[in-house]
């Protein structure tokens, strides 16, 4: 397997959203794509097969202040092409992803959303230590119910905002 | 750049209309040009949010325009003027009664109504126009043009009155509802508002809406004798009724109820929300029937591509026929039942039981949204009225009345003339001061009563901010309370240790611990919590509910009786004190007054207070502790490691698990959050004591919890169930709390079988713990249980 970062060529760029749009359900706009891949291009893993070059899996995410308080990781997108799912792929891009989150941006927390019935996803990231911190009414548009997960990592992420001072810039 | 240019060509701008189209082409070109490599473009106003919904055009699935390719002849060019078959008008309003439902099922209008060709052509009619009349709201679409439209002269009466009447019906509701959805529902989580820029006839009186209706109801019966079948044509009346009543329902905000007075019925008031219950349980009993008739081509993708779209291109939402048909039912059965209930309320403790088990525990997802919003509207008036109170109740005399309910009745500091003579200035700095904190806690039941028709994940999510303003007032009014009594004596002495009373801060007290119990709870209910949390929540449940229960038979039932006490033997040996006198007289009259009408207020507050609510907090620390040591054995047991947290948990620990969770409490003063420390001690799994003995002992102690909880909540049950000695705190025919207190016992008879089961499994084993001890046989799982806080924690045999 080979892990890499987006390299950022318009080749690269239509591979990852062509395997996104694919395998999730809600459509995204390529402004969602370009507001990720090129405002964090670091936060783009991909993964290919060694001796095939065919982009496998991907994951997408991003990081930003958090009410002017914390530092958040978000993690937008993650795909594994249904072939290769169940061999531990989207587990190494978390981690890789947590991993560089903490290294170049020294985040208090990861977040994310997901459906209350993606089972697997659930299970993934609350294996790494991610908690359901809250439950989103409807929040996808079929109507299903979503949880916002959360990695907590510093003090920080333990502490409520209003008693937290500001980052300022 | 030249494949996008080809593209454009491709689209075939039509630009014969030079007036109304610009040419962008080669403004657009050279703006772009300017553009460099890996930067985005973009409004400040567009954000994440729109972007992900945003329009890309060229592309199949995002831009709207190329729905023109994917749109069969038929829904292009469908004309929503032609004639109709009385059997085709039964089934355009079946389907479109099925749409609202769907709508209101957290869909949106595009893809619901508006799919509608004849809905969205009145409405396209009507918001074009300057008139905003009734008669330009036509079905006729002037791009369309029939040369001959066909159908009989009845046909034609059909599609000109009746079809137009229902359409308009429909959208005036439709208006109306969203007109709820944005003042009081939270967008696109409950409801989704976007319209395509189209104005549901705002300005039509909502009576010549009416009488449109009625008109065709009329003369359709009026043509029976020329017409058809005549199943069909009261099929169709009862359609248009029901569209009447739909239309009637915003009476109901013109009705007002008075708490503590004998209101009169409202039945006959409300009996249209009874009589659409029936007309569609015997009379229309399906909205599939005449499924097959819907004319091809009047539903489709069309508007997505005709008018003005935020948003991308969404397939058509339809709710199964049956689905829709129990909801449209349950929307005026649930409305009639709450306001009936509502207006049965006699008293405050009926109030608040009703509103917190009946309204707010019942806003699950079976709960009709439009009702939900509806509710919150009756409940609260715009001027902050209590169900339309012409006499003066509102949230501020509402919250004074709950406050006298747990434990402030009589209080001094309430009787502003009671108060010992001050200096102007100070009297005034005071009464600022006392001002200041009633606003607050006006303020925070408001957001309290508010938030009782929110779905129930927003209901906790603003019971976590609410925590916050408690907390706050709750040092405020101890300091206000302590500083009126220390320099001028102002507040009640409590009988016996000459220490004050302070009936305002016990009562934000017991308000935050409950409030902080229930958020607690709701975790389990929402299933945010994984197994390995559940002995933690239920630990500090229980930690607070003894609190709970600590302050209601400590501080507030001393307060409540050293009230009677001074109202009785106090006031008495004061009086005797007295010289013989007008002041004497008047002393004595007052006396006599409180003596008949507060002092059993306060007896009916002291029973309620030891009967239920001590109760219910008894029996939450007993089955929570019950719990809390049931997993203790487990954990000896090695079914489950309490110390451990994820399985791979190497960027962060079961202890930071533990502080993000109980983050929402971190910041409360008192009671402090307990640490993780406090956890790992309180569960008492010491590995040294890992002995035969000592866990037969520890599963003992947990069978002996739960029978107590057991007992607790069938001696609860008994009260509630027992009229004579609950019927004045509990609205007769709600069944709300006794349901919740059957749960509760189910529960505790769940977990005494469960536990009994592991004793067995340990009983069996002659190894006692070894079988067990093997981490891999057994496992726990997590299903629904007997009750929304109590999820059925079970031990699995791994397959
Ligand atoms: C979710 C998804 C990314 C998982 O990819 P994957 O490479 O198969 O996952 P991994 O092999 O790394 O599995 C990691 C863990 O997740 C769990 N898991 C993954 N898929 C699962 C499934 N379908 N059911 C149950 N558990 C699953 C497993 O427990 C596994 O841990 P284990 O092997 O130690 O038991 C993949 O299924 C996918 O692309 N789904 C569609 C897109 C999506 O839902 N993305 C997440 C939205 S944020």
């Amino acid at each position: 397997m080979n892990f890499s970062t987006f390299n950022q060529t318009a080749e690269e760029f239509e591979e990852i959203s062509a395997l996104i749009s694919s395998h999730l359900s809600e459509p995204y706009s390529i402004y969602v794509y370009w507001f990720f891949l090129n405002t964090w291009p670091e936060y783009c893993i991909t993964v290919r097969l060694e001796n095939d070059p065919k982009l496998v899996g991907v994951i997408i995410s991003k990081v930003e202040k958090h009410r002017d308080v914390r530092l958040r990781g978000y993690i937008g997108m993650l795909v594994i092409d249904p072939v290769h799912r169940g061999k531990g792929l989207a587990s190494k891009l978390v981690e890789m992803t947590i991993e560089r989150m903490i290294q170049i941006d020294n985040v208090d927390e990861i977040s994310l959303e997901t459906e209350v019935i993606n089972k697997g996803a659930l299970k993934l990231y609350e294996s790494l230590g991610f908690m359901r911190t809250k439950r989103l009414y409807r929040y996808y548009l079929n109507t299903h119910d979503a949880f916002r997960l959360i990695l907590p990592i510093t003090e920080k992420s333990m502490k409520r905002v209003a008693f937290l001072p500001a980052l300022g810039t | 750049m030249n494949n996008i240019k080809d593209g454009l060509d491709d689209l075939n701008l039509n630009l014969k209309d030079p007036d109304n189209y610009v040419d962008i082409t080669d403004l657009l070109f050279a703006s772009v040009k300017s553009i460099e490599n890996h930067q985005v473009v973009k409004s400040k106003y567009f954000d994440l949010l729109e972007g992900t919904r945003a329009v890309e055009t060229d592309n199949i699935r995002l831009d709207t325009g190329m729905l023109r390719y994917e749109l069969s002849e038929e829904e292009l060019a469908f004309d929503p003027s032609l004639p109709i078959s009385v059997k085709s008008m039964i089934a355009v309003m079946d389907k479109l009664y099925t749409l609202l439902m769907s709508w209101l099922n957290n869909s949106s209008l595009p893809v619901t109504i508006l799919s509608c060709r004849y809905v969205q052509t009145i409405l396209q009619n009507y918001t074009a126009s300057v008139t905003k009349s009734i008669d330009i709201c036509s079905l006729s679409d002037p791009r369309i043009r029939t040369e001959n439209k066909g159908g009989n002269e009845f046909e034609k009466f059909l599609s000109e009155k009746v079809l137009k009447a229902f359409i308009l019906g429909l959208c005036k509701y439709v208006g109306f509802v969203l007109g709820v959805g944005t003042s009081i529902l939270y967008e696109e989580e409950d409801l989704t508002t976007r319209n395509m820029d189209l104005d549901f006839l705002s300005q039509l009186d909502k009576k010549s809406v009416l009488e449109e209706i009625r008109s065709a109801i009329f003369l359709i019966n009026d043509k029976k004798d020329s017409a058809g079948n005549l199943i069909d044509l009261d099929n169709l009346i009862y359609r248009l009724e029901i569209l009447h009543k739909m239309n009637e329902i915003e009476s109901i905000l013109k009705l007002s109820f008075e708490i503590e007075q004998t209101t009169y019925s409202i039945k006959p008031t409300i009996a249209f929300l009874d009589e659409s219950v029936y007309i569609l349980q015997t009379q229309i009993k399906s909205l599939s029937n005449y499924r097959s008739y819907i004319p091809p081509g009047s539903f489709s993708k069309f508007v997505q591509l005709d008018l003005n779209n935020k948003s991308i291109t969404t397939e058509l939402y339809e709710l199964d026929t049956t689905e829709s048909f129990n909801n449209l039912v349950n929307m005026f059965s649930q409305l009639n039942e709450s306001l009936l209930k509502s207006s049965e309320i006699s008293n405050y403790y009926q109030f608040q039981n009703f509103i917190q088990y009946e309204i707010t525990n019942n806003m699950n997802s079976t709960f009709n949204v439009f009702v939900r919003g509806l509710f919150q509207l009756f409940l609260i008036r715009d001027n902050k009225a209590i169900m339309g109170s012409t006499r003066g109740e509102n949230i501020l005399t509402v919250t004074q009345k709950m406050m006298e309910n747990l434990n402030t009745i009589d209080s001094q500091i309430f009787d502003v003339n009671g108060w010992p003579d001050l200096k102007e200035p100070i009297k005034q700095d005071i009464l600022n001061k006392f001002d200041q904190l009633l606003n607050d806690l006006e303020s925070i039941s408001y957001h309290t009563l508010s938030n009782s028709t929110n779905n129930r994940c927003r209901q906790r999510q603003l019971m976590s901010r609410g925590l916050l303003v408690w907390d706050t007032l709750q040092v405020a009014s101890e300091n206000f309370e302590l500083e009126v009594w220390e320099n001028f004596r102002i507040g009640d002495e409590l009988e016996g240790n000459n220490q004050p009373s302070l009936p305002i801060s016990s009562y934000i007290y017991y308000n935050k611990l409950s409030l902080m119990i229930d958020i607690l709870f709701r975790g389990f209910e929402l299933d945010l919590y994984k197994i390995f949390e559940a002995p933690q929540i239920y630990w500090y449940i229980s930690y607070l509910s003894q609190l709970a229960l600590e302050l209601l038979q400590g501080r507030i039932r001393h307060q409540l009786e050293s009230k009677v006490q001074y109202l009785t033997t106090g006031l008495s040996k004061k009086i005797k004190k007295l010289k013989a006198g007008d002041k004497k007289e008047k002393m004595k009259k007052l006396q006599q007054e409180k003596l008949t009408h507060v002092v059993p207020k306060i007896n009916l507050t002291i029973q309620y207070n030891e009967n239920y609510l001590s109760k219910l907090f008894e029996g939450y620390f007993r089955i929570t502790d019950a719990i809390k040591i049931y997993f203790s054995l487990l954990h000896f047991v090695k079914v489950i490691d309490l110390l451990k947290g994820p399985p791979k948990s190497k960027y962060t620990s079961l202890e930071n698990i533990y502080n993000l969770r109980m983050k929402p409490f971190s910041s409360i003063g008192v009671p402090s959050l307990p640490t993780f420390e406090h956890y790992k001690s309180a569960i008492e799994i010491n590995e040294t004591n890992v002995t035969k003995e000592n866990v037969r002992k520890i599963y003992s102690h947990c069978l002996d919890e739960f029978n107590e909880a057991k007992n607790i909540f069938r001696d609860l049950l008994e009260f509630i169930e027992n009229k004579k000695l609950s019927g004045y705190y509990f609205l007769d025919g709600c069944s709300g709390n006794e349901e919740w207190i059957k749960a509760l016992k189910k529960t505790c008879i769940h977990y005494l079988v469960e536990v009994k089961k592991l004793g067995k499994m340990l009983d069996e084993d002659n190894a006692a713990l070894t079988t067990a001890n093997d981490k891999k046989k057994y496992d726990l799982e997590l299903e629904t249980g007997f009750h929304i806080y109590f999820p059925k924690i079970t031990v699995r045999e791994r397959s």
